[in-house]
């Protein structure tokens, strides 16, 4: 009973977004995390999953590369998020207004009022052509945040 | 007085130090002194069900034993309330999150309501990880969400529900906010007769599972092009809570599912049970429907006040691209098209249109017909989109014009079962009959949120009077029509018009006694005219057994409109030919004329006329939906 309960709980801290932990800027989420790597913890319940969304593991850890803490804050949330979602997080970019967007935006920790100049710049810089999109667009927007938002963006 | 004074200092004991084992039996005689096992609240938080044999007897419908504290809890409340007594006064380990007052907070809630001095005796609990998911203190309200049917997938035919947790923080979007989801665990590559069999009959686990709300956005929304209706409900925080915690109590727990009845429709009606004192789920009915659902929370108050408080649609891909086309002006539909024909690279296409805001509308519009028209296959996706999304990031932002919330609502479509009494008249003779169809809806029904102009009947027989007796005239085990209209006119936004059905049938029009099984196929296409009509084709195959005049297949080629008169009157008009290959049986036309008229969920009032090989029938309808 108590290890199933521990699995279930692990895999609620993976996925949950922690707002007390601290962000590791030095760790990559797609190198390090599993992000896109679709890592599953195994819960002992089939793969596949009819008309249900089986959230058990898409930011699961990869320990062997990375501590469990430094993969489960906000930015890894967001890291999950553009993987997800980056077919309109960039449309959504390229248009400059848009929900995904504006998601992503506050996972960063970025307050309201420097979104429209954090749009503007990403627009300014935006790769369309690579392959690896979302983590493109993720390591584009940390830098850009870096550079002109560190202080209106609180994980960073 | 002496037993008072021990229940006192027992109080005191609990008031002052963690609990001990005098304490819980105390607790554990109070509750039993109260009967609590026998509270209906708690048979609902450990899904109990009675045996329809031994009406005392009950067993719980989760799977787990990790749900139960008590050996033989998932059969007895009693030794089951006081197992989690007990564990919730035992001293936590290292991590308060494995305690019983973590893992079982809405039980532990109750109790705390139920047993005077329950809540400061129990030793203090830290539940992090329930407190990272649900994040109650930004917990603002609760949605129902209702996922429109989905004829991909014969499980969602139906539509889908979903529960979502709304937060009160601003930095946070809707698609931010966490949601809990039902289905069954079906294995890849399932063979499809065993999925329909296994759904039909226990042969799958369903599970409770939970996620950021994107994900369901994502996969109804974007993949499935299925429009999310979310109903917010008008809870006060504390049901909001008690929601909120019996629902983390149920993640990752498993149930037997049955596609009919204990779906996702009945669970999440049994979930929202605990907290509106009426009845959401079906209890004889052998099946539950998720828009059923809807119906029933929308004639409910809470506290005086409509349970609905507000309705918002997050439209489908497909119909954002709809929307925005509709808003195109002639020259920019001309600019869709002429870009599409060039395989999507936009050159001087664009140069004809006066400003960049009607240059970006029309690119904003192909985003949508890409992402719908390629959908599955995101290499070609990326390929079409590159050029599209290059060329728009060189224009300015521009203000969004949000999306239009609409009129009408699922809830307000017709409900999905029917009773119907029907008076023919038939070479001089009058026929009653009755008619029973356990769902859904037909090419006259008056709906919202399920393909315009299709049907999707399930279970409809009717009994009509011969002689001095009634006899089955007509079954239908499944039904589906989809017209599969295109709203634009472009390439992707088509496809032929279909229909399936198996059944139970006279196969001529004219006979009696001459009722068959069969199994049918159609194909063909239709178009829209107007804004509220369409025109179409099909031939039907059919299968039915050889007889004497009849060979195994026959055909049916149909020329058709359906027109909406008025909201309240729609008009189907349709004229055939049957033909016999290969058999003695004459080939034969037929017309006929059927109208519906009223627009309520509740009613309809049907008129109809058929006309087989010069022999009339006319036809007066009452349906009553339920």
């Amino acid at each position: 009973m108590k290890k199933t309960f521990f699995a279930v709980a692990l895999v609620t801290a993976a996925v949950s977004t922690a707002p007390t932990v601290q962000a590791d800027s030095s760790i990559n989420p797609w190198k390090h995390c599993g992000i896109g790597a679709m890592i599953f913890d195994d819960n002992g319940a089939a793969a596949a999953i009819s008309n249900i969304i089986w959230d058990l593991g898409t930011t699961a850890i990869s320990s062997k590369i990375s501590s469990e803490e430094s993969c489960k804050g906000q930015r890894v949330a967001a890291a999950q998020f553009l993987q997800d979602t980056i077919a309109q997080v960039e449309e959504e970019t390229v248009i400059g207004d848009g929900v995904h967007l504006t998601t992503v935006l506050n996972l960063m920790g970025c307050e309201a009022a420097a979104h429209p100049g954090l749009i503007g710049d990403m627009r300014s810089n935006l790769d369309l052509n690579t392959e690896a999109k979302a983590e493109s667009y993720f390591l584009q927007l940390e830098a850009t945040i870096q550079q002109n938002y560190a202080a209106q963006c609180t994980i960073i | 007085m002496r037993a008072f004074l021990h229940i006192f200092l027992l109080f005191l004991a609990g008031w002052l130090t963690p609990a001990t084992g005098a304490t819980h039996k105390h607790f554990q005689q109070q509750a039993s002194q109260q009967q609590l096992y026998q509270s209906p609240y708690w048979h609902a938080l450990l899904h109990y069900k009675k045996s329809r044999i031994h009406k005392q007897r009950v067993k719980s419908e989760l799977l787990d034993p990790e749900f139960f504290l008590a050996k033989d809890g998932a059969i007895n409340p009693e030794t089951e309330l006081l197992a989690t007594i007990e564990a919730i006064l035992s001293q936590p380990g290292d991590d308060h999150n494995a305690h019983a007052s973590c893992r079982f907070i809405a039980r532990t809630h109750w109790l705390e309501q139920q047993l005077p001095g329950f809540a400061q005796a129990r030793p203090a609990t830290k539940c992090e990880l329930f407190e990272q998911w649900a994040q109650p203190e930004q917990l603002d309200s609760v949605s129902l969400v209702f996922a429109s049917g989905y004829l991909g997938n014969p499980a969602s035919f139906y539509g889908h529900i979903l529960l979502k947790l709304n937060s009160s923080n601003p930095s946070k979007t809707y698609l931010q906010h966490q949601s809990l989801n039902y289905g069954a665990a079906v294995p890849d590559q399932e063979n499809p007769v065993a999925y329909i069999i296994k759904g039909l009959f226990g042969g799958y686990q369903s599970t409770f599972s939970y996620g950021e709300f994107y994900k369901n956005s994502l996969t109804y929304g974007e993949h499935e092009l299925r429009d999310l209706w979310e109903y917010q409900l008008n809870l006060t925080d504390g049901e909001v809570l008690q929601l909120t915690y019996h629902a983390w109590e149920l993640i990752g727990r498993h149930h037997t599912y049955y596609f009919l009845k204990e779906n996702c429709a009945f669970r999440m009606a049994q979930l929202l049970e605990l907290i509106i004192d009426a009845r959401l789920k079906p209890d004889l009915q052998p099946w539950a429907m998720p828009i059923s659902v809807f119906h029933a929370l929308s004639v409910i108050e809470q506290h005086g006040q409509p349970l609905i408080s507000a309705i918002k649609l997050h439209p489908s891909r497909q119909h954002r691209f709809y929307q925005k086309y509709q808003q195109l002006n002639a020259a920019q539909k001309q600019a869709v098209a002429a870009i599409i024909q060039n395989d999507f690279k936009v050159h001087s296409l664009l140069d004809p249109l006066p400003s960049p805001e009607q240059q970006a509308q029309v690119l904003e519009a192909l985003f949508d017909y890409v992402e719908f028209a390629y959908l599955g296959e995101p290499e070609i996706i990326q390929q079409k989109k590159q050029g599209l999304l290059q060329t728009r990031l060189m224009l300015p932002v521009l203000p969004q014009a949000p999306f239009p919330q609409p009129e009408q609502f699922p809830h307000q479509s017709t409900r999905p079962s029917m009773w119907q009494l029907q008076a023919s008249s038939k070479s001089d003779k009058f026929i009653p009959s009755m008619r029973f169809r356990a769902a859904y809806y037909d090419l006259l029904t008056a709906q919202t949120g399920q393909p315009p102009f299709s049907g999707l009947g399930m279970f409809d027989v009717t009994l009509a009077r011969e002689g001095q007796r009634f006899v089955i005239q007509q079954f239908e085990l499944l039904r589906i029509e989809q017209m599969n209209l295109s709203t634009t006119g472009l390439p992707a936004d088509s496809g032929f018009a279909w229909k399936v059905a198996i059944g139970y049938r006279p196969l001529t029009r004219n006979c009696s006694d001459c009722r068959h099984l069969y199994a049918e196929g159609g194909l063909g296409k239709a178009i829209r005219f107007q804004e509220h009509g369409i025109v179409y084709a099909l031939l039907d195959g059919r299968l039915h057994p050889a007889g004497e005049q009849l060979n195994l297949v026959s055909a049916v080629g149909r020329l058709g409109a359906i027109i909406d008169i008025h909201p309240g009157w729609r008009s189907q008009l349709e004229l055939g030919w049957n033909t016999y290959a290969l058999s003695n049986h004459q080939s034969y036309g037929w017309y006929r004329w059927h109208n519906r008229f009223g627009q309520s969920p509740d009613w309809d009032i049907r008129l109809s006329l058929d006309n087989t090989q010069n022999a009339t029938r006319w036809s007066l309808s009452y349906s009553r939906y339920w």
